[in-house]
């Protein structure tokens, strides 16, 4: 019943920073989460408080909701092809993740928190193909990684490893 | 990541996790407004990034990529660990360093949940040997040793040896990993008789112990790619409690071979004694009887699948010309099916089968299965959603009615794959077809696709399929016709090629005339 009257209607987000941001209900029903919480509780035009996310993320998720608004669900088939992921990411979206390192995971967690899954592979994909390659040192300065393992430790990771290194 | 918790309980590693889940991934996701690093990703994010990082995806490898990761902190080291031990294949690496691993860390060794082994004469011949150090030697001698089983001695001089066979050390990997589920053999030829993969779990299903060495509790799945195997030395594979899904692919087993019968000395299981829930025979040869004897193995099978092609056979023709006074043809016509008696072995499973793929590839040399005789009525099998078969074999094709087909087809089918073979009787009773897209909604209400496949192309055995199509299609059933156009023609994919050759030979009746070439086949 709500969803035809519903279509064009706003909804507000309360951010963790109590910043108020308006969007389209279809945008912001990327967001499972949100979908669940409006089909719960009804759209009576209260802001729904969003508290784990700022608002600098929540804009930036959204501008990637805004852009794949009218992406068809994901389908049931996705789950059982996840073993065959690849790691390609369409253009729009490379683009969209081109931000700082913070942001990215940023973007990663309140993905997850709100429940996008094709935002979160993104994320994910984007990370990996930043590991992808990469020698231990490299990974650790990537990602400001400390190296916490004694010499003893990293010695025996090594040779239990070995095999893997032997082809 | 685990499917079974009651089965596969959870890991030292896996429950300390469960804790830093608990502990480090919530305050993270609280604090809002400082910006996040790599560390404040939860453990279960991490995995999601991981899973695009595949180990051993040949497209998409990244084995070095996760060794990496394992070495750049602990937690990272700790996250990967599962999935960097999850698997072995010995494609990717050589098995006696992983072999050193499994045998010195436990924790390691009981990670390990697949394990894919090539092993024959040439394979991995180009790969440089792995020479062990007195250290390695006198450490995997010491793990064998803490095995305590009969003859660890002399496991450890073999794997310690440089010129060990790679099939050895596979076995001796499988003694030091007790939560293997899925095991993939490429199997191929030996210097000894029997593989030792298959003395180990020969040891392991006798009842008794075999040192200290664990007893496949939780295989679950195992493939094997046949290359001199046979039923003789498969048969532990059936006793293992825990095994439901076996594939043979390439099992040989005709008749003519006095060596490949089983006797109940040479075959050791009882008639519906064996869990396994799925057999697939796929690229198979195998004799109605012992065929027979594998269906009476099983308790409960939920899905059968037997197909012959002549390729695999055939490209392995020197084993039969070896014997003498066989002929390749008369020696393959003695392993014909007789789909009534394998349908009566059937019957054991016409409560659980849902799937059965039942398939004779070889009329196109010896167009004369008059005897295989048909599969018959299969309404008792109320299960069946999938099925394949060949017109031959499902319908009476020497019948005046084409009413059987329909009628003899399982009541809940929903998707049927049928081929129609390069006999003509099978041609001629193809009108079987359009009685069934008449009456498929009161005999088989639930079909939902039909794949018809002719293996005989368009100018051989015209046929207007749209009239059946079009029946199929108001009956709301969708049909799928697979059939090349001409003999020339690469519509058929792969398996086209020795249609050709067998084409190319009577060529000369075909182009005369299309009855010829049928009448000097008959």
């Amino acid at each position: 019943m709500a969803a035809t009257s519903a279509d064009a209607k706003k909804v507000t987000l309360t951010t963790s920073d109590n910043a108020d941001l308006t969007v389209e209900r279809e945008v912001a029903e990327r967001s499972i989460l949100i979908k669940n919480l409006l089909e719960d509780i009804g759209d009576n035009g209260d802001a729904i408080p969003i508290p784990n996310v700022n608002e600098a993320v929540m804009k930036k998720v959204l501008e990637w909701c805004e852009q794949h608004r009218k992406d068809p669900p994901a389908s049931q088939d996705d789950d059982a092809d996840s073993r065959k992921k690849s790691t390609d990411i369409d253009e729009w979206d490379q683009k969209f993740m081109q931000v700082d390192q913070e942001m990215l995971f940023e973007i990663i967690l309140a993905a997850n928190y709100l429940d996008i899954k094709a935002l979160l592979d993104v994320g994910c994909k984007t990370v990996a193909n930043m590991i992808k390659g990469k020698s231990p040192d490299e990974i650790r300065k990537t990602f400001n990684i400390q190296n916490d393992f004694t010499p003893e430790e990293e010695d025996q990771i090594r040779r239990e490893n070995e095999w893997a290194e032997d082809r | 990541m685990i499917v079974n918790q009651a089965e596969f309980p959870p890991l030292p590693s896996q429950m300390k996790r469960t804790r830093r889940l608990d502990s480090q991934s919530r305050p993270s996701a609280k604090k809002a407004t400082s910006f996040a690093t790599a560390n404040d990703l939860p453990d279960e994010l991490l995995l999601q990034i991981l899973d695009y990082l595949p180990c051993h995806d040949l497209k998409n490898f990244n084995l070095p990529t996760i060794i990496s990761l394992s070495l750049t902190s602990r937690r990272l080291h700790y996250i990967v660990e599962d999935k960097l031990y999850a698997a072995y294949n010995s494609f990717f690496a050589t098995p006696y360093l992983f072999l050193r691993t499994c045998g010195n860390n436990r924790q390691i060794s009981q990670r390990v949940k697949s394990l894919d082994f090539s092993y024959g004469l040439d394979v991995h011949a180009d790969r440089k040997r792995f020479i062990p150090s007195v250290t390695d030697r006198r450490e995997l001698k010491g793990a064998l040793k803490a095995l305590e089983i009969p003859g660890w001695k002399d496991w450890a001089t073999d794997c310690n040896d440089e010129m060990v066979d790679m099939e050895i050390l596979y076995a001796a990997i499988l003694m030091f990993t007790p939560n293997v589920t899925s095991l993939y053999i490429d199997d191929g030829d030996l210097p000894y008789q029997t593989p030792k993969w298959l003395n180990v779990i020969h040891c392991a299903v006798s009842g008794i112990p075999f040192g200290h060495m664990h007893q496949f509790s939780y295989l679950k799945s195992i493939r094997v790619d046949i290359g001199a195997l046979n039923l003789r030395s498969l048969w532990p594979l059936f006793r293992l409690p825990s095994l439901r899904a076996l594939t043979m692919i390439g099992l040989l087993e005709p008749r003519i071979f006095p060596h490949y019968k089983l006797t109940p000395q040479t075959w050791r299981i009882a008639p519906g004694s064996c869990p396994i829930e799925e057999l697939m025979l796929p690229d198979c040869f195998i004799n109605t009887t012992n065929l027979v004897m594998l269906l009476d193995a099983c308790r409960t099978l939920r899905i059968f699948q037997y197909e012959h092609r002549d390729e695999r056979s055939l490209n392995r023709k020197e084993q039969y010309t070896a014997y003498p006074g066989s002929a390749l043809g008369s020696t393959l016509g003695t392993t014909k099916l007789h789909y009534p008696t394998i349908a009566s072995a059937l019957e054991r499973h016409c409560h659980s089968l849902e799937n059965l793929q039942l398939y004779d590839d070889f009329e196109k040399i010896r167009p004369s299965y008059l005897s295989t005789g048909i599969v018959g009525n299969l309404q008792d099998f109320k299960k069946i959603t999938y099925m394949k078969g060949s017109l031959g074999a499902l319908a009476d094709v020497n019948a005046p009615s084409r009413a059987t087909l329909v009628e003899n087809l399982p009541r809940a089918l929903k998707s049927f794959h049928l081929v129609i073979n390069w006999s003509p009787q099978e041609h001629h009773s193809v009108s079987a077809l359009e009685h069934m897209a008449s009456y498929c909604q009161t005999y088989v209400p639930l079909l939902e696709h039909i794949h018809i496949e002719a293996k005989a192309h368009a100018s051989a055995f015209p046929f207007s399929w749209n009239k059946i199509r079009k029946k199929f299609y108001e009956m709301g059933v969708k049909m799928v016709l697979n059939q090349a156009s001409n003999p020339y023609s690469d519509d058929d994919g792969a398996e086209y090629w020795l249609d050709r050759e067998v084409w190319e030979v009577s060529d000369e009746s075909e182009s005369t005339s299309e009855s010829d070439f049928y009448e000097s086949d008959n």
